[in-house]
């Protein structure tokens, strides 16, 4: 084992489940306004929007 | 003697030739009689048979009077696999496959694909505890993204010589999700939890929306992921292809012939790095042990999320869903599903696990893309 | 700092590379809302997107401590455009879907397919006195050919800097054909010439004669212009295929798997050369202006070339028929035929109007491999 690495691996970790989390909570506000900004019309069917 | 010829082949094979012939003849009989994801694993079994056939000239040999003469394995396997060409291009067909609207109409599931992919970083930390060098423990790590060509992309990246040991890893625990999955969600659950009902507004969600998905999905983790673009830029491509409604003929094509043109030509050029020398070693052994344990974490890590957020909120998420967002799709979803339906006959909460499933999708390929960036 | 990385994307970020997302988003728009060449202009917009991200993996970069690593995007350019792959397997689907029998039963429109032409080499002659290169402009004007893969290839055997430009030039001009076309031979007709009226007698040809012809034209075209073998013999080769009456299971995996397979492909391979840095240059807004310039010197120059005949004959000819002279098939014979019908609704000019399209297929290639051995 070497320490170093499993130092830098730690880090890894901390930084990539902090990375994904990151882009995911952007890509959660990102889909929040994107289906708000355009809605089903209630009018149209899916196929026609 | 003049016919000898004939015999040079059995005299050289080696047991470690005949290990692998048992492996190979494994992977297939668990393909075809447990219909374990056979459109890989077949192709491969079948592969690591005549690539450890003695002087095979499937792969690169030395022949007297000719040189070195590439065989077909290893042209696939360059051509196809170190230029990254067939996970990339069976990406647009899976991306032309997936149906994101279930997450569209329920964005909370998101973070349950981001809690999923613990697993690659928890194997990662224990492969260098064992001795593996970091890019090999990176490529091991990744098959807890629990998605078949972002192992091999990574694997790949990373040069890492056990990249076969890695692909049938993450195909043959992909197809034992349905066993390993139960298992480890029973071990942190109690029936109390498992019973938690989840309502489900179904909203439908406008063309619109579904057609700038794809594109947004790509920019915003272009800009947070760079080198996880031609991953997620290959899904969403063939996401956009399916969601445009003008280019059906090509959404079919890509969904069918692509996806069937290269699957059958990605499981048996694997096979490359199925070569007994470099295969039957402890390493091999100590890999698939930790392919099984990145699934294990994913899934536990997964439900402990849930029951973290469960602390703090009123309308409690089912921690089962927490499990779902692995990449494994749409397996997972519907294994959780039905283990619900076990528990309590009224408790459909599909929809919720397909979006935390596509979610994992996503995330995996964002965290193959991150991880590809943070190793040194 | 330690999550420095997630941002390193977004503060590279240029406003060339916004500008390409622009574009990217307006090709997607005009792919899904305008239905304009959906199968490779959205390819491109999304391509546009992804290669103009800072760091994009999908490109070609420099990775330290792993050296010089190959995107997808990149690799697929050469494997696909710089080795001509695929605008070439591209023709074999096209040649597949064409039936020349309108040109056989009428070899007059023959003449036609030539006279439209001229775009190509006015458009060069005009990139000349505009500066460019005597290879750039060659390969801009053969925007002149209507016709995608013909762009490409001639474009690419240049090692023109354009390319990107050029085909989007090329695909945006073919599917804006129903507003161009109609505008331009307003331009220089006269409503009593649109009016007239051109007899058909139907002739069918033999299935030997249009097993024959595939062949012919190859000899023919091969023995004056060798360079354009390469193009009108792929192009013969899936005519002969659909013609032979015993390859009806090839003919049809050409049109269709084949050409969908590389369609999905090699849109978003042109968006190698789309790379902000390249493409956001005053040069490519001449190369758009003068894609339609040539567009429009076809249309005309077909249209004066008809009224020149009709001055030596009885029999007059209507001079929107020379207009359909150009490439872009089948949409160019239609929309000339809708604007007699227009004018005249007894006035069924389809068949003539089909003739003079295939027989613009066959010289804007024979135009292609001309410019090729022509520009040194």
């Amino acid at each position: 084992m070497n320490m170093e690495e499993v130092y830098i691996s730690l880090k890894v970790m901390g930084a990539g489940m902090t990375g994904i989390f990151a882009t995911l909570s952007i890509l959660y506000v990102f889909i929040i306004l994107l289906v708000k900004t355009f809605p089903l019309k209630k009018s149209q069917s899916p196929t026609e929007e | 003697m003049y016919l000898d010829f004939l015999t040079t082949g059995i005299l050289a094979f080696t047991w470690q030739q005949g290990v692998m012939w048992l492996i190979g003849a494994i992977l297939i009989y668990l393909a075809i009689k447990k219909d374990y994801e056979p459109a890989l694993l077949l192709p491969i079994g079948f592969g690591a048979i005549i690539v450890n056939i003695p002087f095979s000239t499937a792969i690169t040999q030395n022949i007297p009077g000719y040189g070195e003469i590439e065989g077909i394995i290893d042209v696939l396997f360059r051509i196809g696999i170190s230029s990254e060409l067939f996970p990339l291009l069976l990406f647009i067909g899976i991306g032309a496959m997936i149906d994101f609207g279930p997450l569209l109409s329920n964005p909370k599931m998101i973070f349950f694909g981001a809690a999923a992919q613990f697993g690659i970083f928890g194997t990662l930390l224990l492969a260098v505890i064992l001795g593996f060098s970091l890019r090999d423990a990176a490529s091991i790590g990744i098959i807890g993204a629990a998605d078949g060509p972002t192992s091999i992309f990574v694997a790949n990246f990373f040069e890492s010589k056990y990249l076969g040991t890695i692909t049938v890893a993450a195909y043959s625990y992909m197809a034992l999700v349905p066993i390993i999955q139960p298992f480890a969600i029973r071990l942190v659950t109690t029936t109390e939890e498992r019973k938690i009902r989840m309502p489900y507004h179904a909203k439908e969600v406008s063309k619109t929306a579904k057609i700038l998905f794809p594109i947004g999905v790509t920019m915003v983790a272009g800009f947070l992921a760079p080198t996880s673009i031609s991953l997620i830029g290959m899904l969403m491509f063939g996401n956009l292809i399916r969601e445009s409604g003008v280019l059906n003929s090509l959404s079919k094509t890509a969904q069918n012939e692509l996806v069937n043109l290269i699957t059958i030509l990605l499981g048996i050029t694997i096979a490359a790095k199925m070569q007994a020398a470099s295969f039957v070693t402890t390493e091999t052994f100590i890999i698939i042990g930790l392919g099984l344990v990145a699934f294990i974490f994913d899934t536990v890590f997964g439900v402990f999320f849930v029951k973290f957020l469960n602390l703090f909120t009123k309308n409690k998420i089912n921690p089962m869903v927490g499990a779902a967002g692995i990449s494994a799709f749409p397996m997972s979803a519907r294994v959780i599903h039905k283990m619900a339906l076990q528990e309590d006959k009224q408790n459909f909460i599909l929809m919720h696990t397909v979006g935390a499933n596509v979610a994992g999708q996503i995330a995996s390929v964002i965290a193959g893309g991150l991880i590809i960036y943070l190793i040194p």
